[in-house]
């Protein structure tokens, strides 16, 4: 058995490294710090260690050990489960809420980071169990080992690295103005405010954004609500909104205009040194919900809507 | 999970006497003048965690999103 230590050690040591170089507290504060932090960095290991001994079991012609990794795969399940879970029920606690396509979102995320440290663990073990094959010096076989774990490390982590609202949309400044009750933003209409006070507020506080698409495409993703709610939720959590839990008309209002899919968003700010630019960039930076993404330019009928297009 | 009622007049508010509404479940309360109104409506929004919207001639509904 001591022979594959050689294998096991350094495939164990590269997936915890990926999991726990994958998780960063940012301004989401997602996982949360510090027992969020211990309990992924848990499941990271016992992901590296599942990848790490499935070579090993293949070498010994232990076949059912490998219906451990299905165990796993169940088991990672769980994690998205238990993510979701836990957003859900703080949800009626945000201010502006997530919103349940950000929450599946993340919920996903978490659980394509154990896969990736499974992965990289085992590819890190083949790498070594090859160059030991191939009768290289052991510790060179290790070093090489590293090495590709570490190459498919940045691999994944670029291809599983998401878009943002910038990659597909344009941000633009828009102007608040009031047709007597009625909000309005670039002339499309938003909310009935009655109180004149309010509408002051709107006024000496309020910044609005217009996102303007720059494909098709683009169109249905911002078109989702789930997105919408996703940007109104970063741009509150960012920027610090001016609302309390009993004044629900300050909340962020994202809506779209009918007529072109441009989605128009406005937010009550709360100090007054945070200016356009800071929303805008907030904006730009959402990330894209992968439950969000469409391609309706790929279809059939998409071709053809564009071809017509074209001759028009 | 949380329950509760949304997209709902909570109250009207007006000073339109010749608002009325026979048989309906949802409370009327009249004011002086605007100025009483724009009060009127605040509180009771507050109160309800709802929004005032207005839709003319001196009426506000209150209503809960």
């Amino acid at each position: 058995m001591d022979k594959y230590y050689i294998l096991i050690i350094p495939g164990l040591i590269m997936g915890t490294f990926a999991r726990v170089h994958m998780i960063k507290s940012d301004y989401r504060q997602y996982p949360t710090y510090p027992r969020g932090y211990l309990s992924h960095f848990t499941l990271g290991f016992i992901a590296a260690g599942l990848g790490s001994v499935a070579l090993p079991a293949l070498i010994e012609e232990e076949f059912a050990a490998i219906t451990f990794l299905a165990l796993a795969a169940q088991q990672f399940r769980e994690v998205r489960n238990m993510e979701r879970e836990g957003l859900d029920n703080i949800e009626i606690t945000e201010m502006v809420p997530r919103g349940t396509a950000y929450i599946e979102d993340i919920a996903k995320t978490f659980e394509a980071r154990n896969y990736m440290a499974i992965i990289i663990s085992l590819v890190t073990s083949t790498a070594i169990y090859i160059c030991i094959i191939f009768k290289i010096n052991r510790y060179m076989s290790i070093f090489s080992g590293m090495v590709v774990g570490l190459i498919v490390y940045i691999f994944i982590k670029r291809m599983i690295r998401g878009e943002e609202i910038a990659d597909i949309a344009d941000v633009r400044e828009a102007k608040i103005s009031f047709d007597g009750p009625v909000l309005k933003i670039n002339g499309v209409i938003i909310i009935n405010v009655g109180l004149q006070k309010t509408r002051d507020v709107f006024l000496s506080r309020g910044l609005a954004v217009e996102i303007i698409p720059k494909d098709e495409n683009a169109v249905t993703y911002l078109s989702n609500i789930g997105q919408r709610q996703a940007v109104q939720h970063n741009a509150a959590n960012q920027l610090g909104i001016r609302k309390d839990a009993d004044e629900p008309e300050f909340t962020p209002i994202a809506k779209r205009n009918p007529e072109n899919g441009n989605i128009i968003m406005s937010i009550v700010v709360m100090r007054p040194d945070v200016d356009i630019d800071a929303l805008i960039e907030a904006v730009r930076r959402t990330p894209l919900l992968e439950t969000s993404k469409r391609k309706p330019s790929d279809s059939v009928v998409g071709q053809k809507l564009r071809k017509n297009r074209k001759k028009v | 999970m949380q329950i509760e009622l949304k997209d709902f007049i909570v109250a009207v508010a007006t000073i339109n006497k010749d608002m009325v509404s026979s048989g309906s479940l949802v409370p009327i309360f009249y004011a002086e003048d605007n100025k009483h109104l724009d009060e009127l409506s605040e509180s009771i929004a507050r109160i309800l965690n709802s929004v005032v919207h207005d839709i003319g001639m001196g009426t506000y509904i209150i209503v809960k999103h």
